[in-house]
């Protein structure tokens, strides 16, 4: 008896916390009249975007975010895309390339550094994303010189909608604070031209690494270089 | 001698059978559960079974006028040793979602794949369009949730679709369906509204188990058995696949699909807890103990234990969910699932 008092408990427990789940409203993503085509993104052969040299280095309105103010960002070198989604700004601070935007309701900050560097020039590009996982060793000072503390080395898969013909890239991460409590999430995308940096700071890691997940792309000037 | 000879063997298989039960239950994982598990971002187009994909080149237009997500919300697993004579049983539920919560998992993973496939560039149905096809009159929706044992499986999982949209489900479909085989109402419907909106029809189905169950199975001559339960969600085979169709007439089309063909471990959304145990290890290990001291020996008049005629333990455990974390598995599986079938769909565009 006392077993099933327990589980009934257990049962009134979890159910009171299913009831708590936060649920939003469902609107359906085909409601109203059939839109015309996007038009498709286009990748090179191992799956980077290619980003025409008319969009490098500026800040554009994406249409794909038209309602929102979405706001895209291209590279110079192609090395990378960065969407903000709700709009946002960029600015240059050194080498180092900032974005401040609000994502939902948290003001976020990410930053993007490009490192030239030919260490991995022999491999190939699918050799280096296969042993990802054995380059955290190597990376890790960067995070700790620059004064943050690791509380967890996870890679991200980043999230190319629709344009998954290639196999997706896959990026090392890390989950990281100051002594100030701040705290941020780092990426490193290794490849043979050199390495991206790419961190965000917002509000948790969660909360990072799903800005990074679903609106940076890698570019082809990183996957194909010239 | 005979009957002693005779007596220490029964004991033998007794001790045998009770160690059997003693390991039944653990919450070690199996190796042969843990050898099958495909780590999420591992998962590839080789972990799928591909039919008929060259449809998908039919046409650039494409209606989903469904979407199915699924979880399994009951497993268990027997076991048995000596022709019965030892036995274990274990029962695992997953605790702390409600099918509005469900629903809600099924727009966010719905919402993901409509994002996906409008970036193929490809034309994707408005709703009023699809709504408004003749075929899509014709369709009969299922119960939702729609909730499914099916025969000759310990599962029993629970399948809806977004609040917006209809649950639907063919006789292949089985066992995840609630039509015969021999009802071709839904296929015919589905045809239909491909004929007449030229277009392709897409169905996708993600279904979640909680736990890998693993069991030694009913033996006759060994003496000991076990299971084991190994939490955590993964993608199930078969249950998930991404069914498309097309039809030139309404009477009769074509169709294709990509099923999933291993388990893909997503990662943890809870916590597991064993709420119940009933088994006579007490009494078994009485008897163990009787029996290997020598007290049946040098003590001939004690009042010795029976010997149980039978070990059993019955267990029962929940998967007690986060709902946070379970959002966030829902949505990192049907990223990974949906990566694929668009890379299927670019792979296959119309000429």
């Amino acid at each position: 008896m006392p077993t099933v008092r327990r589980n009934l408990g257990a049962a009134l427990t979890f159910g009171l916390l299913a009831l708590t789940a936060p649920v939003t409203a469902q609107n359906n993503p085909l409601a109203g009249d059939t839109q015309a085509p996007q038009t498709a993104a286009r990748i090179d052969a191992f799956g980077g975007l290619v980003i025409p040299p008319g969009e490098r280095g500026q800040l554009l309105a994406d249409p794909a975010y038209a309602d929102t103010g979405g706001v895209v960002f291209s590279d110079e070198l192609g090395w990378y895309r960065f969407t903000m989604a709700d709009g946002g700004t960029t600015s240059l601070d050194g080498t180092m390339r900032k974005f401040e935007f609000p994502a939902g309701t948290i003001p976020t900050t990410c930053f993007a550094v490009r490192v030239p560097d030919t260490s991995f020039a022999k491999f190939s590009l699918s050799q280096i994303q296969a042993e990802l996982e054995t380059l955290y060793g190597p990376f890790d000072p960067l995070i700790v010189g620059a004064g943050f503390s690791i509380d967890d080395r996870k890679s991200i898969v980043l999230d190319a909608a629709g344009q998954r013909a290639a196999a997706p890239f896959k990026l090392l991460g890390w989950d990281s604070r100051n002594a100030d409590g701040l705290r941020v999430t780092w990426t490193m995308m290794p490849s043979q031209v050199g390495q991206l940096l790419f961190a965000c700071s917002g509000a948790d890691p969660g909360h990072q690494r799903e800005v990074i997940q679903r609106y940076l792309r890698i570019g082809s000037g990183m996957t194909s270089p010239p | 001698m005979d009957g002693f000879d005779l007596d220490r063997r029964k004991v033998l298989q007794g001790s045998l059978g009770a160690l059997g039960v003693l390991a039944g239950g653990s919450l070690a994982a199996p190796a042969q559960a843990a050898d099958t598990m495909v780590p999420l971002n591992a998962m590839s187009l080789k972990n799928y079974h591909q039919v008929m994909a060259k449809v998908l080149a039919r046409t650039d237009r494409i209606a989903v006028p469904s979407f199915r997500f699924g979880l399994v919300m009951r497993n268990g697993m027997g076991a048995s040793g000596g022709s019965g004579a030892s036995s274990v049983d274990l029962k695992a539920d997953m605790v702390g979602v409600d099918a509005a919560m469900m629903r809600q998992l099924a727009h966010l993973a719905f919402s993901d794949f409509i994002e996906r496939l409008r970036a193929t560039g490809r034309t994707v149905l408005g709703w009023n369009e699809i709504s408004g096809s003749e075929g899509y009159q014709k369709l009969e929706p299922t119960p939702d949730p729609f909730v499914k044992k099916p025969f000759a499986d310990s599962r029993t999982v629970a399948v809806v679709s977004p609040e917006y949209l209809p649950l639907l489900t063919i006789g292949p479909e089985a066992p995840l369906s609630d039509r015969s085989p021999f009802n071709l109402k839904n296929a015919r419907a589905l045809n239909a509204m491909s004929a007449a909106l030229k277009c392709l029809v897409m169905i996708p189905s993600l279904v979640l188990d909680f736990a890998a169950l693993a069991g030694s199975g009913h033996r006759v001559y060994g003496g000991a058995a076990n299971v084991g339960i190994q939490p955590g969600l993964f993608l199930v085979p078969l249950f998930t696949h991404f069914n498309f169709f097309h039809a030139k007439i309404a009477l009769a089309g074509e169709g294709g699909r990509l099923i999933l063909e291993d388990r893909v471990a997503v990662g943890q959304a809870g916590q597991l807890v064993q709420t119940g145990s009933y088994n006579n290890r007490a009494e078994i290990e009485e008897w163990n103990s009787y029996v290997r001291s020598n007290a049946w020996w040098t003590e001939p008049n004690m009042a010795a234990p029976d010997r149980p005629t039978s070990a059993y333990d019955y267990s029962s455990y929940q998967y007690r969910v986060d709902p946070g974390m379970l959002q966030a598995a829902v949505v990192d599986a049907a990223r990974a699932t949906h990566g694929l079938y668009m890379g299927v769909i670019n792979a296959n565009r119309p000429a």
